[in-house]
């Protein structure tokens, strides 16, 4: 299944839809052909929608981001780049946009589209927020409270069968600031969610997930676990540094030109 | 609506943030509780029958609301079906509430606020934008003002 994908609107709110896969259920397992239809892609979250076009109400189907790589591709199509899964037997998602600014968005859009990507992200920020309320000589506020309303309803009594959620007071939690002092009193109030994040399971999804290969490579391999990048920032050096050289190399390519600093994706 | 099935299932062998025995019972009248392997994967939440290699179903967690029901069982709930709940019971109390925290947590749209909510502080306390060092500032999804409701002014 091939797509062209219109302009998009990057929303923040997922729309959800509980899903039910039955057993015998099967998709049909076309060959890649290479001819494009025009849809209307929505991409929220790590999930990526798509309709026959953008006025239509109903979703034609959703992409689920994990474990894939964006990769350029070479196509008939100009400006195209495709959607490719370690997983053998799952289906390359080829798309071709409108220009270059658009496929470089999109590019862009869906290498941190990810759930990995926003989890080491939210950690990173975490850190600093908490770095600068100490500098700062503030309290760290506690997000859980403030969220809480819009997952789970209004925190009230802790009964059950009162139809409603709070947390119980978070577990202490050790962790250093950049002193390498621990500072108990810091975590405190993000200490779950620290918790949560380092709770993750050391297998993670290959680390270059995101990979920008170049045309006529074959994906990463299948069943690649590398150990997880702990640190966001290091994890966003080496994807800029993989996307500005695969891209300029593929530049020269197309081009026949030694333009190597023709930087399609900007990662600062 | 259809999900790439395929996709799903590679999902569901993915190491998972949590997983366990759990009693579950869909959200239909007559439905009862039955014994399920659920695993905690990204923000969707599949559920095995014991030993089989191939989800029963997902559950996306976006959306929805998480409650506890009782002393060891909460639910889930799709914000546009609010009547229809997914049940869970777990062996522990404590199993129950870290089952719960997972679930909102893995949630993307819980992240991203979060996220933002550190980025907004981040920027007040030190006048630098945390996300411009990785070039995604810009980013639609990462705005402060996305017409949804304003966050909640932090505590002072």
């Amino acid at each position: 299944m091939v797509h062209r994908a219109g302009p998009y609107q990057v929303v923040c709110v997922c729309v959800c839809t509980p899903v039910c896969l039955g057993k015998g259920e099967r998709n049909a397992t076309g060959e890649v052909n290479t001819s494009y239809q025009k849809r209307w892609c929505i991409l929220k979250g790590n999930l990526l929608f798509y309709k026959e076009r953008q006025s239509e109400r109903d979703v034609l189907g959703v992409i689920v981001l994990e474990g894939c790589a964006v990769q350029l591709c070479e196509s008939e199509e100009k400006f195209a780049f495709s959607l490719v899964f370690s997983e053998p037997g799952l289906r390359t998602y080829k798309f071709a946009v409108e220009d270059q600014p658009s496929q470089e968005s999109w590019i862009k859009a869906l290498l941190s589209a990810n759930h990995g990507y926003l989890t080491l992200l939210l950690k990173d920020l975490q850190e600093q927020y908490l770095e600068a309320t100490r500098a700062a000589g503030e309290a760290p506020a506690d997000p859980q409270r403030l969220w809480v309303d819009t997952m789970v309803g209004h925190p009230q009594s802790w009964g059950p069968g009162s139809g409603s959620v709070f947390y119980t007071n978070p577990p202490a939690l050790d962790v250093r600031d950049s002193a390498g002092h621990s500072s108990q009193q810091l975590l405190q109030a993000t200490a779950a969610l620290a918790k949560a994040a380092n709770k993750r399971s050391p297998k993670l999804w290959p680390k270059r997930n995101a990979l920008v290969a170049p045309i006529n490579c074959p994906a990463p391999p299948q069943g690649e676990w590398s150990e997880p990048t702990e640190d966001f920032g290091q994890m966003h050096e080496e994807f800029g540094k993989e996307v500005k050289e695969l891209i300029a190399d593929w530049l020269r390519r197309k081009q026949g030109e030694a333009s190597g600093e023709g930087d399609l994706i900007d990662l600062g | 609506m259809r999900f790439n099935e395929k996709e799903l299932v590679s999902l569901s062998r993915q190491p998972s943030e949590r997983a366990a025995e759990l009693g579950m019972r869909g959200p239909k009248k007559g439905d009862v509780v039955k014994k399920r392997l659920v695993k905690l994967i990204v923000n969707f939440l599949f559920y095995f029958r014991t030993d089989e290699e191939e989800p029963v179903g997902a559950l996306l967690l976006e959306q929805c609301r998480v409650e506890r029901e009782d002393d060891l069982a909460f639910s889930i709930a799709f914000l546009d079906e609010a009547e229809r709940k997914y049940l869970f019971e777990c062996d522990t109390q404590e199993q129950c509430l870290d089952w719960i925290d997972s679930i909102i947590k893995a949630s993307y749209e819980f992240m991203r606020k979060n996220l933002i909510f550190y980025r907004t502080e981040i920027h007040r306390l030190t006048g630098k934008d945390p996300l411009e060092q990785y070039g995604i500032s810009d980013e639609t999804r990462f705005q402060v003002n996305t017409g949804l409701p304003p966050l909640p002014a932090p505590p002072t």
